[in-house]
Parts: C-alpha cells; structure tokens; sequence
C-alpha cells in the first residue's frame, strides 16, 4: 500500500476512502490547518482549489494570475496564517519575482505552494521542471508519489516551512494530480493566526537590508541539506542489492513495477538531496540507477557530488512522462538484469488521430472564421480559441504564452512587419491574468492594432473556473461582475465595441471599422461559454436535404455536430453524400448556416 | 482474494462516460479490500478528445499505470478506440466493444475514412472480443443515458469483484431518481449472453 511517511500516524483514522492528488492536497490543506489557499487555474491543479473551496474552514478563492495568488498567500502568512498556494508548472514563472523575494524574506506563517509539473505536455505549453526553481529560489521542494503522500506532504511542508523559516514547494505530476490512490482521512489540527507583526529588516528588501538576508538564506540552506540526512520523508528500501534505483515523485512506482526485487532509494524531499545517503546507497549496490521525472536534475545533482556510474535519463527518454514500458526498455537497452517478464504486445491496426475540437456552439468559432476571411494576422494567446490554430479554422498565427498576444501585436506593428490588418486576439481570463498591461502599452504608444477579447465569461480552457467576469467566487457564492469595457476605456482606449461572435458578418463590419480606426481599438465578444457554467442549447439547425449540394462548406466551422449523411447530396454534381446535422449536439449557434450558399442549413421547427 | 493486480483500461471519446466506468470499478474493488489506483490524464477531455483510464486492482498496487500488454481486460466505449487500445490487451485478455460509432471531425476534413469491420481489425486468435451496441441495448432499457451503467454490467460480470458490492456501490452512487432505471442497466448488461 502506500508509501507515505512510513510509521509515522498518530490518531485513529476518520476513514479511508480513494482520492485524486489533487483532492489529497486539498485534504492535506483541510488537516494541516490551512486558512487562506489562493491559486490559479491550470491544467494538472485545479482541481486543488476547486476542492479546498468545499471546505468552510479554507478561504480559498481564483486569483487574477499566479503572481497575484501567490503575493496574496504572502500577505495571509505575514499574519501567520497557514497558507497554500497552487498553479501549474507554467505558473511558477509568472510568480517568480515574488517566489524568489520570498524565499529571501522568510515567513512567519507556513506557506506551501503545490506546483504540478506536466511531463508529457498533456495540457501545457512547455515541460519544465518544479525542482529547478526550488534550487534556483533554495527553498526545500517534496516530491510525493501517490494520493497518501500528497495529503501527508502538504502538512510536513508547512512544518519544515515554519521550522526553517522558509516557503516550501510541493511539487506533484500530471499523474500524481489526476490518479485516484488510497487515503486515510484525519481531523484537522487549528492552528491560531499569530497577526502580523512588523519587522522591516525582514519584509522591506531594500538593498541595504535584503543582504543580510541572503547570509539567512545561506545559512538556512546548510541547515536543510543536514536535515534531509536524517528526515523520514527519503527512504532506502533494502532489497536485491544487484540493482539499486535512485527515484521520486510516480516515478518510483512505475520503477517498482518494473524491478520488484531491486532496492530504492526513494527521495521525498527531491531539493536539497541528502549527499551522505545517496554516497552510501551508491557504493551499496551493483547497478545504480536514476530514474526521474521530468528533466535530468538528480542526475546532475549526482555528478555535483562525483557520482558518474549510472544508468541515467539518456537510456529512458529526452522528453515526455515515464511508464512502465520506457522503463523496461530503458534497462533493457542498458543491460539492467530484470526478473520480470516483458509483456508480449500485439497490434492489430491503425486508428484515426481524433484531436480536441471546439464544441458544438463555440462562442470563438464565427469571430475567428471572420479573422479568416479578413486575412488578418491574428496573434493570439492560450484558451480554447487557440484551437482555431488546426484545420479547418486555420485563423491563429501565434500563441506564445499567457498575455502575450497584445505585446506581440505591438512589437510587429511597431516594425511594419506585416501588411495584413494585425489582430490580437485573447480571452476574458487571459486578458484579466496579463492582458491588461500590454495594452496600457498599445495606448501609452498608440500602435495601430485591434485588440479582440473573446469574453465567454469564464476560464473554459481549463474546465470554467470563474474570473473577474463571471459573477461568482470558488464556493459558487456571487460577487462583482468587472466591467471589461470600463477597464479598456480606463486604460484609454478610444474605440470600444460590442459584437455578437455568432454573427460572421457582424464581426466583418467591427473589424473593418475597428482596424482603420487610428490607435489601438478594442472589439468585446458578448456570448457566453456553450458549456460553462450552464450548458447552452437552443433550437438545433438541420440539413434540408433536396437544397444540399454536398460541397461541405459548412464543414470548415469544425463543428462536431455536423457529419456525413448516407445519402447522396440530391443537388450533387459529382455524387458527394449531403451533410447532416446531430439535433442532439448541435446548440442552434447558427454559424454553419451563415456558411451555406444555398441556404439549406435552417432552423428546425417543431 | 486474488492476490495479482488485475488490470481495467477503459477508453471513449470524452463524455461519454469512460471514467465513471473506472471510477466506479475501483470504489468496488476498493470496498472489497483490495488496493487500488485509477488514473487517466484528463485535460483536453470536455472537447471531444480520447479518454483512456487505467484501472488496477490486487493485493499491492505499483504503478497507476497499465503498461501496453497488460491489461486483462478493455472496455471500449467507442469503435475506433477500441482499435487504438488494443496494444494494452495482454495475450488471454478480453475486450469489450461498444460497437457505438463517433467519427473525428476532422476525419471528414482530412478525407479519413471511418474504419469498418472493426471486430475483425481486432481478432487475432489469442483474445477474445466481444462486442455489442450499447446504445440500442441502452435505449431499450429505458434512455440512451444508461450506455455506461449498461456496459459497466457487461464488464462486471468477468472481474472477480462480488456482486452485492457493486450493487451497494451503485446505490450510493446515483439518487433516487436515476436508480432505478441504472440497476436496470446494470443488470441487462450483467446478463447479456455473449
Ligand atoms: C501561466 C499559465 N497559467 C495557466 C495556464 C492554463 N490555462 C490555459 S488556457 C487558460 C485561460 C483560458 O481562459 P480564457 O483566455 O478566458 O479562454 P477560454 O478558454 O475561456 O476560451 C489557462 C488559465 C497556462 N497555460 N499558463
Ligand atoms: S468549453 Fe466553451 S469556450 Fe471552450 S471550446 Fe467549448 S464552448 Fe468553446
Ligand atoms: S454548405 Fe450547405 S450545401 Fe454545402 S454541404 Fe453544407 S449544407 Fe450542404
Ligand atoms: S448551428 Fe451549426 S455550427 Fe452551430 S452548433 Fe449547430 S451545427 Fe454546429
């Protein structure tokens, strides 16, 4: 069963149940005492605060960003209050100044930020790895590697956090997050909020004061390497001693699966490492072997140390996540003795690649089919619109990371760099995450762009999280709507208007108006998320078969509701099946039937 | 009580269901003593994308992962899925098919055609395949909504899991309202000759 913190439970337990990592870390907040949790929504997180948010004794809300959570947790821990911060791996760059400064300053108040790594890239932008900023920022970083762990890790990271002065990160993968493991649950431990107390020489870093600091920082970080010797989260599991494995985090699952008779040195603190255990592991075993999740990082850590004699990262994999089966053939290809049998795989046939789409009635598909007939080059950012990047929209240029759009808009039109009409296009929740700013610069320089923000009042991409826009908070209870157009002509946008994205023509007369209009001008999208936070379906459109050519014109919205009849197109010239309509997806948007020529996509009637 | 893992990959399009299959599997087993892990990566799920869920059961649960050629036994919300998954089935496995067809929409656009005869696409003399169209046998029972409970029956009735659990699992699982009309399912699936 699980591995976690072995020996180590107290109290009876209030019940065992299987939870996902991500709930685990929300119940490891609950027991531990967490007051404030603040996060920002990414995919493997966000489940986290979705589910901290379940609990009434958490204040847990979505933030603007992830720099935003994160000084916000500074602000509940400054007070003593125990503090968990979430986000994606992405997310910790955005919230690096403010992690590097608080790692500095040191806190009151435990503070744990749970950063998910996404080996494999299954919903992010790049493939980076948590343990790189613990060291950069010097700061302890655990690694659990199932659900049991993740719930007892949250608790022994605010301990080391209030007992060496420092933030703690925890960092989970997209396996971790998203696997359902055995958890036995406890009661919670209160812990009284101290109140702040001030002190400038630790929480002002002017210069003068932050150098003293860093002689803290120093001093804190030898003092963490003698306590990692010692601390019961790294294990060595005796065993086989022909092969010894070095491992972490899911990892030393899929290992165990492999090797069941070799012996483990299983590392639950991955920053600092314990250099006196590994040395002795080492030189304890026949076969050494590092197996690791996502870039090569205790490999170079062992070679900081003098320990070259490895099997490592090059035999496994250069990117994306372990498994069993990489495993395997990584010890096989180094000649890695295994008593297992390999599994014999039989392949039968191909199937059809079967990439994400919009959904049906997608408030971003007829704004981005207007991009398209506009030629316009669309520099756009991350959500579901960037979708429109693939066949058959085809209408997204460049995404680069969140916020990016309006910059890079700016920089291009700054240099000429184009002669087609330049747009950028973002939604509501990346425009209120790093938006905003940016366009402070389009107004400040006063380039000539078109801002387009796709306000579906939600954060859909990574499964409706409410924003400034929507209406309501984490717990569902309702707040504040920001007013975007306010916000832009606050900002000192002069041109200001609303379409209704559903409207291909509509969005053609905007846009022409929007992009001759001298200086920046911003277009507002008025329809809502078809999925979130309420399914939208109106009266579907259908196929009226006798006017349907078969030319498939309707087809280049990409929307999933529309599909190949068994029948012949009656208007066929060459013989093409007539299109159908699936009444049961389709949202009645209307926008394939702005497509057909010879109207015969039409309302159904009753 | 078995003391080797055994191990449930189930794969469909998103929404169609394919995790509460191995949702509930693994409260089943979980109930019934065993350890347990479930996993999938979700993510890109809500916009018709492929689902695949790992469910393992036994005395002592490594990896949450099942490696390719390990799995015991597939259950295939969706044709085409079932062609992709088939990798994972071990040689003595058995696959379950709803015969269900949901073309990629981008099929139509890059001129793919939809595989047929996908039962003999995946015959190969050493596993067995059965398959089935939930979706009829759903509507039957009672509303198109019942194809999960309905192939979860299928499914429960090969894994060494005791009856009685899953029907207390069931139970706690859908309200009042929808209980019934499940068990309905549960049990049509349970029976299916095959
Ligand atoms: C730094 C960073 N944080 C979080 C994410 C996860 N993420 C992907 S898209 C997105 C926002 C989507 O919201 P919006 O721009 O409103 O577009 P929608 O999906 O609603 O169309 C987020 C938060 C990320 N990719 N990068
Ligand atoms: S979740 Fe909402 S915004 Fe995303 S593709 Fe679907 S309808 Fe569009
Ligand atoms: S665009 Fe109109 S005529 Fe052409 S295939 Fe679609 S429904 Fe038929
Ligand atoms: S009206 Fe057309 S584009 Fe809109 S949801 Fe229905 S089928 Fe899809």
């Amino acid at each position: 069963m699980s591995g976690a913190v072995k020996g180590k439970r107290r109290e009876k337990s209030e019940g065992r149940v299987l939870l996902s990592g991500n709930e685990a870390f929300a119940r490891g907040a609950y027991e531990a005492g967490v007051v404030l949790a603040s996060a920002y929504p990414g995919t493997p997180s966000s489940e986290i605060l979705l589910n901290e948010a379940g609990y009434k004794e958490i204040i847990a809300d979505w933030a603007a960003n992830e720099k935003t959570a994160f000084e916000i947790g500074i602000g509940s821990a400054m007070a003593g209050a125990r503090t968990m911060i979430s986000m994606k791996q992405p997310g910790v760059s955005v919230c690096l100044d403010a992690l590097l400064n608080w790692s500095h300053t040191g806190t009151p108040g435990g503070f744990v930020l749970v950063a998910c790594d996404d080996p494999g890239q299954h919903s992010s932008q790049t493939e980076d790895d948590t343990r790189m900023y613990a060291k950069l920022a010097r700061v302890p970083c655990l690694d659990p590697s199932d659900s049991m762990e993740a719930k007892e890790f949250v608790g022994e990271a605010l301990a080391l956090s209030e007992k060496f002065d420092t933030l703690t990160i925890v960092r989970s993968t997209t396996r971790v997050s998203h696997s359902k493991t055995i958890v036995d649950l406890y009661p919670r431990t209160e812990y009284p909020i101290k109140g702040f107390e001030r002190n400038p020489n630790k929480y002002v870093v002017v210069p003068g004061r932050a150098i003293l600091r860093e002689t803290e920082v120093i001093k804190r970080l030898a003092a963490l390497k003698e306590y990692v010797e010692t601390s019961p989260l790294n294990q060595v599991e005796w065993n086989s001693k022909e092969v010894g494995v070095i491992t972490s985090g899911v990892a030393y699952y899929h290992a165990k699966h492999v090797l069941p008779e070799a012996s483990f040195l299983k590392l639950g603190i991955s920053f600092p490492l314990p250099e006196k255990m590994i040395k002795d592991f080492a030189s304890k075993v026949k076969r050494l072997v590092v197996i690791e999740e996502t870039r090569p990082f205790f490999e170079e850590e062992l070679k900081i140390m003098g320990i070259y004699d490895f099997v490592g990262m090059d035999s496994f994999r250069v990117q994306g996540e372990l498994d069993p089966d990489i495993i395997r053939a990584g010890l096989k290809k180094a000649g890695v003795p295994m008593e297992q049998p390999e599994p014999t795989v039989i392949k039968t046939a191909e199937a059809p690649p079967r990439p994400p789409v919009m959904c049906p009635g997608c408030p971003h598909r007829g704004i981005f089919l207007a991009f398209k007939k506009l030629d316009a080059n669309v520099f756009s950012d991350i959500g579901c619109y960037t979708l429109a990047f693939a066949p058959p929209i085809n209408a997204l240029h460049t995404a680069i990371c969140m916020g990016a759009s309006i910059g890079n808009a700016v920089g291009m039109a700054k240099v000429h760099g184009t002669d087609k009409p330049i747009i950028a296009a973002l939604g509501d929740g990346t425009f209120v995450h790093s938006g905003m700013t940016p366009l402070y610069d389009a107004v400040y320089t006063q380039t000539n762009i078109t801002i387009v923000i796709l306000d579906n009042r939600i954060t859909a991409m990574t499964g409706g999280q409410p924003a400034a826009e929507s209406g309501f908070r984490a717990n569902g209870s309702p707040t504040v709507v920001v007013d975007l157009e306010a916000l832009v002509r606050g900002i000192g946008i002069k041109f200001v208007k609303h379409v209704d994205p559903y409207d291909i023509k509509a969005c053609m007369d905007v846009l022409k108006e929007a992009i001759a209009f001298e200086g920046p001008a911003v277009v507002l999208t008025n329809r809502p998320c078809a999925l979130m936070p309420k399914k939208i379906k109106d009266k579907p459109y259908m196929v009226i078969e006798d006017k349907c050519t078969g030319c498939g014109v309707c087809m280049s919205c990409g929307c999933p509701a529309i599909g190949l009849s068994d029948q012949v197109a009656k208007k066929s010239k060459k013989g093409e099946k007539a299109r159908t309509i699936d009444p049961t997806l389709c949202t009645g948007c209307s926008v394939c039937a702005q497509l057909c020529a010879v109207h015969a996509i039409e309302l159904m009637e009753k | 009580m078995k003391e080797t893992a055994t191990n449930v990959y189930v794969v469909g399009v998103g929404g169609q269901g394919a995790v509460m299959a191995t949702e509930l599997t693994s409260e089943v087993a979980l109930a019934a003593g065993y350890d347990v892990k479930k996993g999938e990566v979700h993510g890109m799920s809500q916009r018709g994308g492929i689902i695949a869920s790992h469910a393992r059961f036994g005395k002592n649960i490594t990896s949450p992962v099942i490696g390719k050629g390990e799995a015991d036994y597939i259950l295939a919300f969706e044709a085409v899925e079932a062609l992709r998954s088939i990798e994972w089935l071990k040689p003595g496995g058995t696959i379950i098919v709803n015969e269900q067809k949901i073309v990629p929409p981008i099929a139509h656009f890059l001129k793919i055609e939809y595989p047929d005869n996908i039962k003999e696409k995946l015959e190969d003399g050493k596993r067995k395949v059965i398959t089935l169209n939930a979706f009829e046998k759903a509507v039957e029972v009672g509303s198109e909504l019942l194809v999960n409970t309905l192939l979860l029956g299928v499914l429960s009735k090969l894994l060494e899991l005791p009856e009685k659990t899953w029907k207390e699992v069931l139970t706690k699982r859908f309200g009042t309202k929808m209980l019934e009309l499940n068990m309905k399912a549960f049990e049509a699936g349970r029976t299916m000759k095959f």
